[in-house]
């Protein structure tokens, strides 16, 4: 009977033992992949590649169709059923290559791609912009670490609409450009995380801001230091209790990252991003503002300096904030985002309504923002079909989303 | 008369401890029982710290208090409590300044108790904790106190009966404060008043 | 006489020392007649009820939102003939409430029983988040078996489900946000371990793993979190 009851005892606890995360850890080619052989595209060359791909072999997988866009540093693939590539372009010769990983944002699948654009199949087209070669990738995919062994063939079928080439549509990445929980190769609210967002399509990031006790902006979540988004120091409890200088010294997000000041995090996205939205969820404390407001000031000033078109709002998430909004000079001239009624969107004069998704399209308001001459983004939309229906029926200027994939998608594939 | 004695004394001696039999007879207990029971001892920490791992003290007495409702079978139904210093981390070179972070705990558990063999128990508990972070020496002190909603205690304790009401032991304990997933465990000396 | 006192006396006390250990009463109680998870077949027409908390430890990603609180459990047993029964079973954490029934076909076999059963359950959850009354209906299928060893006083149960969702919905406002139909969910593994407490009454300690993408009791978190998820949940229950 001791036995029998000590392997009870022994199996929950190795069972308990279980409830350990995972990581996903994204495959790569490796520090000897050939790709660093090859040369860049130039911007010409990166422009024809870009469009509606059917997919040949591997639609099973990936699904009938395919967008494929350039971002600042590499080729974002985005699928329709919340699968996306992110890819190094290279070519030899007129051999383009194509390599790196996909991954399915909503679950841990992943795995290596690698394809080829041939001399004869679009690749003198593409480098040389002669020709009417029709666009194929071929090559295949992977699964977790494994080779590429499964075919995967892309067509070219269409460029991008003159909707889509004309519209000025935000995609929107939450918590800086994807969340931690959703185990991507950086921590949310992080600078590196800024940096990376853009490969999956995003066009925008929000960020949260906190005030540090000695009065440091800074972005981060949830209001206590925790497991789920720093490594495990000595520091614990409200986040806000602590100076800058500790938080700066003594707390590191899950992946190693230090935790960045508002002002580092925005100067980051003039002078190293093209982003063009920056949301500023205000999570902090009352008098937050105050201390944000000569920052989003100071970020606007730099942006036009260099010829950024960056929009940056302060978020009105609450009617506490809005009181702390209202309390500043001249607060209607501060753009701001409102995410309360359309009355106090007039109130403080915002610059952006923001409604929460699940209060559906609300389309005749949408447009009344739009007569004003102000933008309408949701929060945060995150089903696949409700962002397909959200872009197909409604009239946002963006949508906030953990999935800037999926709403890359569905909003480039619009005809 | 030396036989008087040694019968008189053997009687006494058997009419005692048959009388004792019945009250430690680990099998069938007559009645309910209750029961409380301090335990101090030796506590350590399972050092999961990313940060300052190595400037981490680790070991500390640590103490438990539990409450037994005990039926007449092998189970018995409890509230434990304690205090336990999980770690201190020393934080040198912070702008010349030496300081200290800490973090204790006093966890609120509802137990099961199993005897397995007589006086040799296992229990399983779980509940709440209030986790306490002190820094102090960084400029300025800050205490935090941290609401931890999953927490478990897996222990196991020898006990032995020195009289009818007093109950003295050993006990081994690991456990888990959910909110940080900081483990540790304990081996303590128990001492048990049972009504 | 003094010398037949003494032994007397003697003879008295040794007697008390060696039955001393056999004075109880024969303990009839056999575990099969007084647990509940326990695969046997109930007594026709018997009804059994427990209740109990259930400890979830759940997983860091579902930390920033879900409500963190022991749920309530109470769970019925009904015997009905031919190896027949039916089990109910009512968890509650107030934003979330599951209801489930289902038949039960047992087996005995010495010590070991062993059933099969298909429990339906309905999950209804309101909890009103960002200013807006949100709510969900799930219907949830639990094939299920379990296998039981007895001893006398004591019975383990291993029990298994496979966790279908027959449909979810779920609504903010007048909104419906979430609507899917019929999916394979994930599976579930349980140890029960059943054993007096006093007298006849039984007491449960279990030890639950679901591993599953939707988990009802965080059923406002599903239309951010799609992934399956290690859950483990430790019970105790009281068999009233």
């Amino acid at each position: 009977m001791r036995t029998r009851i000590l392997l009870f005892i022994l199996l929950t606890l190795a069972l308990y033992s279980c409830n350990k995360d995972t990581e996903v850890l994204i495959p790569s080619a490796g520090p000897n992949s050939f790709m660093k052989e090859t040369y860049p595209l130039n911007s010409a060359s990166k422009s024809l590649m870009e469009g509606v791909y059917q997919v040949g072999s591997g639609s099973d997988f990936f699904g009938d169709h395919v967008i494929l866009k350039w971002n600042r540093t590499s080729l974002s693939i985005a699928c329709s059923n919340g699968k996306y590539f992110v890819m190094e372009v290279g070519h030899l010769d007129s051999v383009i290559f194509v390599q790196g990983y996909w991954r399915n944002g909503y679950t841990d699948d992943t795995g290596l791609a690698s394809l080829v654009i041939a001399k004869e199949e679009g690749g003198t087209t593409i480098l040389t912009g002669n020709g009417n070669q029709k666009i194929i990738l071929r090559g295949a995919f992977g699964l977790e670490s494994g080779l590429p062994d499964q075919p995967l063939v892309l067509n070219y079928l269409r460029p991008f609409s003159d909707k889509v080439k004309k519209s000025n549509f935000y995609i929107l990445a939450h918590r800086s450009g994807g969340r931690t929980s959703d185990r991507l190769p950086a921590s949310e609210n992080s600078i590196e995380m800024i940096n990376y967002t853009e490969k999956f399509g995003s066009t925008g990031i929000e960020v949260d801001v906190r005030l540090s006790v000695d009065g440091i902006p800074f972005i981060y979540h949830d209001p206590d230091i925790n497991i789920r988004l720093t490594k495990k120091g000595p520091l614990a409890g409200p986040i806000e209790n602590y100076t800058w200088a500790q938080l700066s010294t003594f707390v590191r997000l899950i992946h190693g990252e230090k935790i960045p000041t508002l002002e580092d995090a925005l100067t980051f996205v003039v002078d190293s991003t093209l982003l063009r939205f920056v949301y500023l969820d205000m999570k902090g404390n009352p008098g937050t503002m105050e201390k944000v407001i000569p920052i989003q000031k100071r970020i606007l000033e730099r942006a036009k300096n260099v010829g950024r078109d960056l929009i940056v709002v302060v978020g009105i998430p609450s009617s506490t904030v809005l009181n702390d909004l209202m309390n500043y000079p001249d607060y209607q001239t501060i753009p701001s985002l409102c995410e309360l009624t359309v009355d106090d969107v007039h109130q403080v004069n915002s610059m952006v309504w923001a409604p929460r998704w699940t209060l559906g399209t609300q389309n005749d308001l949408v447009q009344q923002m739009h007569n004003e001459g102000r933008l309408a983004v949701c929060w945060t939309i995150d089903p696949i079909s409700w962002i397909q229906d959200y872009i197909e029926n409604g009239l946002f200027d963006g949508l906030l989303t953990n999935f800037p994939y999926v709403v890359a998608y569905y909003h480039y594939i619009q005809e | 008369m030396i036989k008087k004695y040694i019968i008189l004394i053997l009687i006494i001696f058997f009419g005692v401890f048959s009388g004792y039999s019945q009250k430690v007879d680990s099998l069938i207990v007559k009645r309910n029982h209750y029961s409380f029971t301090i335990g101090g001892g030796w506590t350590h920490y399972i050092n999961s710290l990313e940060i300052g791992k190595k400037d981490a003290r680790i070991n500390f007495a640590g103490i438990s208090l539990k409450f037994f409702w005990e039926p007449e079978h092998r189970l018995s139904l409890g509230l434990e409590t304690g205090f336990y210093q999980i770690y201190k981390v020393k934080i040198n070179d912070y702008m010349n300044v030496t300081g200290q972070a800490g973090m204790s705990a006093i966890p609120l558990l509802l137990t099961v108790r199993m005897r397995i063999v007589d006086h040799f128990h296992l229990s399983v508990g779980a509940g709440l904790a209030m986790m306490f972070n002190k820094v102090s020496g960084m400029g300025q002190n800050i205490n935090s106190t941290i609401l931890s909603l999953s927490n478990y205690q897996f222990s196991g304790s020898y006990i032995y009966p020195l009289h009818k009401h007093w109950l003295v032991g050993g006990e081994f304990k690991v456990l888990d404060f959910g909110k940080a997933d900081d483990w540790i465990y304990s081996v303590q000396a128990i001492c048990t008043i049972r009504l | 006489m003094r010398k037949v006192l003494f032994i007397l006396l003697f003879v008295f006390s040794l007697s008390g020392f060696v039955f001393s250990q056999n004075q109880c009463i024969q303990d009839t109680f056999d575990i099969a007649n007084h647990s509940m998870r326990f695969p046997h077949q109930y007594k026709t027409w018997g009804f059994q009820i427990g209740a109990g908390l259930l400890m979830v430890k759940p997983p860091m990603d579902l930390l920033e939102n879900a409500i963190q609180a022991p749920l309530v459990n109470i769970h019925m047993t009904f015997g009905l003939p031919w190896k027949f029964s039916l089990e109910g079973d009512v968890t509650t954490l107030l934003v979330s409430n599951q209801f489930s029934l289902g038949p039960r076909l047992g087996f005995n076999w010495k010590n070991f029983s062993f059933n099969v059963g298909y429990d339906i359950a309905f999950v209804y959850g309101q909890l009103r988040q960002f200013g807006f009354d949100n709510n969900t209906k799930v219907w949830i299928h639990y094939p299920n078996i379990s296998l039981g060893y007895k001893l006398k006083k004591m019975a383990f149960t291993l029990k298994a489900e496979v966790v279908t969702l027959a449909s979810v919905s779920q609504r903010c406002g007048e909104n419906e946000v979430v609507h899917t139909n019929n999916f394979f969910n994930g599976f579930t593994g349980a140890l029960y371990l059943e054993q007096r407490l006093w007298k006849d009454h039984v007491f449960i300690i279990g030890f639950k793993d679901s591993y599953e993408k939707f988990y009802w009791p965080t059923w406002m978190l599903f239309t951010t979190f799609n992934r399956y998820y290690h859950i483990p949940e430790l019970s105790f229950t009281w068999i009233l």
